[in-house]
């Protein structure tokens, strides 16, 4: 059996258009506010002025997340009903039938991963487009990008390419939750920082 | 509205390749729809298994995506509409199509009666672009029925339209895009391909150069999303000022002997002295100009910064950069073009390629608009006929007809015709929204279209009720793309034929643009010689017969290409065609079109026209009408410029919820800028000018540039009770002023001022 | 704010506990010095109030689900989840005080039995305020996961609890002054323990100088109570409402800072 799988997202190639989003939205019937893709925008820095020009050293790069499906999902360390689980793909699936909408797995997710459905009441993810995946065909949001910048894999073989420890700002230490996620970094991640960068889009990506 | 279907597929769905909806979007593209019970429920994106760099996926963006959310809105429009109350006051009744029909035709009849064909006018639109819907129909309807005002030209690409052929005598100055994985240096001036689209996957194109070593550099006002993620390095300039850098550049090329004086001799005339066109010779050369001959201002690097607001270094660096690493290509965007002198930009930008040699080489590119070598996309194949009406005027100038159409000539851009006959009486608007959301000065617009002396029949045919529809006297529903059938080749790059079969019925009492044009041309007498006896679908069999004698012998037949459900034919690039080969080859044998058969840096025929500080000879630097540097200043200081956002396609997709969720309305302004004026982000804030006030939100961001206000363009005019726009639609802000040698818009050329509201 | 069910959830039920512990002092007390029985008719009814602010704060935290009728479900993963536990410590609590109210109502079961249950009901309900505590400090929020959160749970519960039992105290008409004053006393130091703890915690912000205030003022009417030698429980019964607006501001604050957002 093929897995657990990842997915590698190339943020230097990333341009912020968000058909990956839109596809997402599209291929699960998502409402309005209910976003299990989100494509973060991280920007910083200030302009001088040079004689008679403006000189910018500003710097900005593009975030595609989805679920990371984690080899140690606090989310479901966390959720009481027992919802939220890990199968032995290692896709993280919530169950709609078993969840309550308590919230707490949304709390506890460092990437804004859950997404609480107001329709239902209940907590809904990126499921990997696992249909999809198991019929040999890509996630919605990999076959949508404009810029390939995405892409999947078996975790293992993303790891050895191109690791999955990326943890620049604002990811959050890969090591508490162990994501699947592979990133090949664009150049100006080494300038982010929680003092000289910001998420630039908050009310894009739910806030 | 009501939640979306469950989206996996069950075995009784009907899978439909089919090309995304055709808008002025910059791309062709194909989706795959999930038809189930009579209902798109899904959407898909091209599943070829293969995607090389040959024959790529034609992957749509994220409004092909999110268009379900447009196919299936609550507002569409399903019956005819007549106006009751007064023009603009939004007050309708219901009206069935028999009446609606006969109505068009006698208003038809009546303004030809009264004031001949020159007073019936289809405007320019492109909200629909596949061969068969949008105002192609009304055209060769009009064309049967003895013709009416003709245009030329687009708000899209006026100055580089007309400014191009001055310099190379054609419009087919591109290669194919393959071709840019020879080239070491990629300088995007104002062009911004991953956001804008400029052909499906020129963005790509571009990642794929650089992966294979190309230098890429973005000039641009703002870090666009093809700064972020395809240029090593993004050069902010102010807007309206890239012929002073381009100046620069060449000051810095000639007087350190970068240029390629070779190519300069055998093929091009103006550079200098020694060689100017017969009759011209004491002219100034374009060399004078740049090193300041004649007025005595040599156009350094130093005098460019303060106009340009780019560090001197910087643009002489970058002269350098694309004098030296050969081949290089200067892909000249569109925006600056929409601009007073925008004709000035686009010369200018096709002789710094001239001047390096970059000209009919792989590799280079040699700028203007770029059309493909063997002539590219078709754009229009449906058969409009020929206009018996001579006279035809510039896309732009369409108020001007209506304002004072009788007499207008030359001086307001009229071809074909010493004068107009008539005033602009009729209009039937499809597929359009340049009445009044696109076009310049709303406030002024919508008063002239308000007077029913002057239009005194309007009727507008669309899928909503937009601005335009507002001042209608008669609004028709069309039906989507989805909902009739169509046809088309790529976007500007066309190496495929994508097929649009009918997917589902139009709902309501929707009809195909040709189905209404149809009726009107039966209600005419002209029915058969409209259809030809061919419907929809039989007139997509003709384009394509067309498609298979020129550019795709391959092409299967309609049946064929129906049955296979492909969705898609294409010709791979593998060896990807370069304009001008043969003239870089062989000048004598193989001349341009120009007069003197070579590259014309400096044109007899603009000098000829005796406007020197408007249309001079060779390219230059001329400040315009409204800037930084003019008195307007200091009432209005900032520049306002509106891109091309991927919430929509111009005014198309501003309804869309999925689209809004993703790309909101907003003012994007600068920290500096701001903080001057106390506002903060998110804050509420009114931008206004002489002409008109707006109301949005505010996003402060470090991406665009001090100095600089951008407001995507194409939000829905929304004007509150005190006629203030709560839409956010910039084009309240905009001038009607038109350009000096092309008669194009000159939306980007407006000074504002923003506060906290 | 989202969380207005789970502020009144958290308030109200480490009040319970608080006062849950409190009257099982006084209970204990009251036995050991066979004082008036007015004591023991008291402690009857605060049990059955204990029992009633519970059922409370159970209905405030079931509203913040999305599927309320579903809440029991949240049992079902006691392997890793601290909500699961915290949601079966908070019923067997519940279950147990009003076990303990009938029993002592109907006269029957031996002591011994009543004692076990009381116990066994204390240990659930101290369980239920470190469990409480435990759903917050989650690896992945570092603003929650701190040893202050947990220090803020139990310090409510030793404000609340025993501030509301000196309310009930002054304000029923069921004791004499005498039977009153010492429990009195006793709860005015354990408050003004509590309240110096608060402030000991700290914070920052204009709502925090606030809260500080109100904190300040709690601490000077548990002195005044003091030097009135448990004569007066108006004074705690103030104390008990101050201490319920810095709780309340309190977790107001912790609410809005919230998880901080994702990325």
């Amino acid at each position: 059996m093929p897995g657990p799988w990842a997915f590698l997202f190339d943020a230097a190639a990333c341009s912020g258009c968000k058909a990956c989003q839109a596809a997402c939205k599209d291929r699960h019937g998502l409402a309005v506010g209910v976003l299990w893709r989100r494509v973060y925008e991280v920007a910083g820095g200030s302009w001088a002025r040079e004689r008679d020009a403006w000189v910018p050293d500003v710097f900005a790069f593009n975030l595609s997340i989805g679920c990371n499906h984690c080899e140690a999902p606090i989310c479901v360390e966390v959720c009481p009903t027992g919802a939220m689980r890990r199968r032995p793909d290692g896709l993280v699936v919530v169950d709609a039938d078993t969840c309550i909408g308590c919230r707490y797995c949304a709390w506890a997710c460092p990437y804004g991963t859950p997404q609480f459905d107001d329709a239902s009441g209940r907590m809904t993810k990126c499921t990997f487009c696992a249909d999809d995946v198991d019929a040999g065909r890509a996630p919605a949001c990999v076959a949508a990008c404009p810029m390939r910048a995405l892409d999947f894999g078996e975790r293992a073989a993303l790891e050895a390419r191109h690791g999955l420890d990326a943890s620049f700002f604002p990811l959050p230490d890969p090591s508490l939750t162990r994501p699947g996620l592979s990133i090949v970094p664009h150049r100006d991640v080494g300038r982010a920082g929680p003092r000289t960068a910001a998420v630039a889009n908050r009310e894009e990506v739910g806030g | 509205m009501t939640p979306p279907p469950r989206k996996a597929p069950l075995p009784r769905d009907r899978i439909v390749r089919v090309g995304c909806p055709a808008h002025n979007c910059g791309g062709r593209c194909l989706l795959v729809a999930h038809v189930r019970d009579g209902r798109i429920v899904r959407l898909d994106g091209d599943d070829r298994p293969e995607d090389t760099l040959a024959d790529p996926q034609l992957r749509p963006c994220t409004r092909g995506r999110a268009y379900l959310r447009r196919q299936y809105h609550p507002d569409r429009l399903l019956h005819p509409l007549k106006r009751v109350g007064l023009r603009g006051e939004g007050k309708w009744a219901r009206i069935p199509w028999d009446e609606a029909l006969d109505l068009v035709a006698g208003e038809m009849r009546r303004v030809r009666a009264t004031y001949g064909n020159g007073a019936l006018f289809v405007p320019y639109g492109t909200g629909s672009y596949s061969q068969l819907n949008g105002s192609v129909v009304a055209r060769r309807l009009m064309n049967l029925f003895g013709g009416c005002l003709g245009i030329y030209n687009s708000y899209s690409w006026a100055a580089i339209n007309v400014a191009t052929p001055y310099v190379y005598g054609t419009l087919h100055t591109g290669n194919q895009r393959q071709d840019w994985l020879n080239a070491k240096y990629i300088l995007m001036w104002g062009w911004n391909p991953a956001e804008m689209r400029d052909g499906t996957n020129s963005e790509l194109f571009v990642r794929r150069a650089r992966e294979a070593g190309a230098r890429t550099v973005c000039i641009d006002p703002r870090m666009s999303l093809t700064a972020v993620s395809l240029a090593d390095e993004w050069i902010p300039i102010r807007p309206g000022t890239d012929t002073a850098m381009m100046s620069a550049m060449a000051h810095v090329m000639i007087t350190e002997g970068l240029h390629d004086a070779d190519f300069v001799r055998t093929h091009c005339v103006g550079f200098d002295a020694t060689q100017m066109p017969p009759g011209c010779e004491g002219e100034e050369s374009y060399r004078d100009y740049i090193l300041g001959v004649r007025d005595g201002v040599p156009k350094s690097p130093d005098w460019a910064e303060p106009i340009t607001a780019v560090p001197r270094a910087t643009i002489a660096r970058v002269a350098r950069e694309y004098a030296t690493i050969r081949p290089g290509v200067l892909y000249q965007g569109y925006g600056m073009q929409r601009r007073a002198y925008g004709e000035q930009v686009v010369r200018a930008g096709c002789v710094l390629a001239a001047i390096t040699g970059n000209v009919g080489v792989h590799g280079g590119w040699a700028s203007g608009l770029a059309n493909q070598p063997d002539g590219g996309c078709a754009w229009y194949v449906f058969p409009t006929g020929d206009n018996p009406v001579a006279a035809s005027i510039p896309v732009f100038l369409w108020s001007e007809a209506v304002l004072h159409g009788k007499g207008m000539g030359q001086e307001h851009g009229v071809i074909g015709a010493e004068r107009l006959d008539a005033d602009v009486k009729l209009i039937y608007a499809i597929a359009t929204n340049c009445l009044v959301n696109q076009h310049a000065n709303i406030n002024r617009t919508i008063e002239i279209l308000r007077d029913e002396s002057k239009v005194e029949f309007l009727v507008v045919q669309d899928q909503f009720l937009t601005s335009t529809a507002r001042y209608a006297d008669l609004v028709l529903p069309a039906c989507t793309q989805f909902e009739t059938w169509g046809v088309e080749d790529g976007w500007k790059y066309g190496d495929e034929v994508i097929l649009m079969p009918q997917v589902v019925e139009p709902p309501g009492e929707a009809r195909s643009d040709y189905r209404i044009c149809a009726d009107l041309a039966e209600r005419l007498g002209i029915g058969s010689a409209f259809t030809e006896l061919r419907d929809e679908r039989g007139w997509v069999d003709w384009c394509l017969d067309h498609y298979r004698r020129t550019r795709f012998p391959g092409l299967p037949s309609l049946d064929e290409f129906e049955a296979s459900n492909a969705g898609v034919y294409s010709r791979p690039v593998t060896r990807p065609e370069v304009a001008f080969e043969d003239f870089r080859r062989d000048p004598e044998r193989h001349p341009l079109e120009t007069p003197s058969g070579k590259i014309e840096i400096f044109s007899q025929r603009l000098f000829a026209m005796g406007r020197p500080d408007e249309i001079p000879a060779v390219p230059k630097y001329v400040q315009e009408w409204e800037s930084p540097f003019g008195p307007e200043a200091a009432r209005f200081p900032l520049q306002a410029i509106g891109h091309h956002t991927l919430h929509r396609v111009h005014s198309t997709h501003d309804n869309n919820d999925w689209l809004a969720e993703a790309f909101p309305q907003r003012a994007f302004i600068n920290p500096v800028d701001a903080a001057a004026r106390g506002i903060a982000d998110g804050d509420t804030v009114r931008v206004w000018n002489e002409r008109g006030v707006t109301v949005l939100k505010c996003r402060v961001t470090p991406r665009v540039m001090p100095g600089v206000v951008d407001i995507p363009e194409g939000a829905w005019w929304e004007p509150d009770a005190d006629g203030v726009d709560r839409g956010g639609n910039i084009n309240v802000l905009t001038s009607e002023r038109w350009t000096p040698l092309a008669f194009g818009t000159a939306q980007h050329t407006a000074m504002v001022q923003v506060g906290r509201a | 704010m989202k969380e207005r069910s789970l502020l009144a959830f958290t308030l109200l039920a480490q009040l319970a506990v608080g006062a849950f512990v409190t009257v099982g002092a006084l209970g204990l007390w009251a036995g050991i010095t066979e004082g008036e029985p007015t004591v023991l008719l008291f402690v009857d009814g605060a049990l059955l109030w204990v029992a009633l602010a519970m059922a409370l704060a159970m209905l405030a935290s079931a509203f913040h689900l999305g599927a309320p009728a579903s809440a029991l479900r949240a049992v079902r993963n006691l392997r890793t989840s601290w909500l699961s536990r915290e949601v079966l410590l908070m019923v067997s609590f519940t279950v147990l005080v009003g076990l303990l109210s009938i029993l002592r109502r109907s006269g029957a079961g031996s002591s011994a039995l009543l004692a076990g249950v009381a116990a066994a009901a204390g240990t659930c309900g101290l369980g239920l305020v470190y469990a409480m505590a435990r759903v917050y400090r989650i690896r992945t929020v570092p603003r929650w996961d701190t040893v202050r959160t947990t220090a803020s749970f139990f310090v409510t519960m030793l404000l609340l609890g025993p501030l509301a039992v000196a309310a009930g105290l002054a304000l029923g008409p069921d004791l004499t002054q005498a039977a009153a004053r010492a429990p009195l006393l006793a709860i005015a130091l354990v408050a003004a323990g509590g309240f110096s703890a608060e402030i000991a915690l700290g914070g920052r912000g204009v709502l925090h100088t606030v809260r500080g205030a109100i904190l300040f003022a709690g601490l000077v009417l548990c002195a005044l109570s003091l030097l009135a030698a448990g004569r007066s429980g108006a004074f705690l019964a103030a104390a008990f409402a101050a201490a319920l607006a810095a709780q309340g501001i309190g977790r107001y604050q912790f609410y809005v800072v919230g998880p901080g957002r994702p990325l």
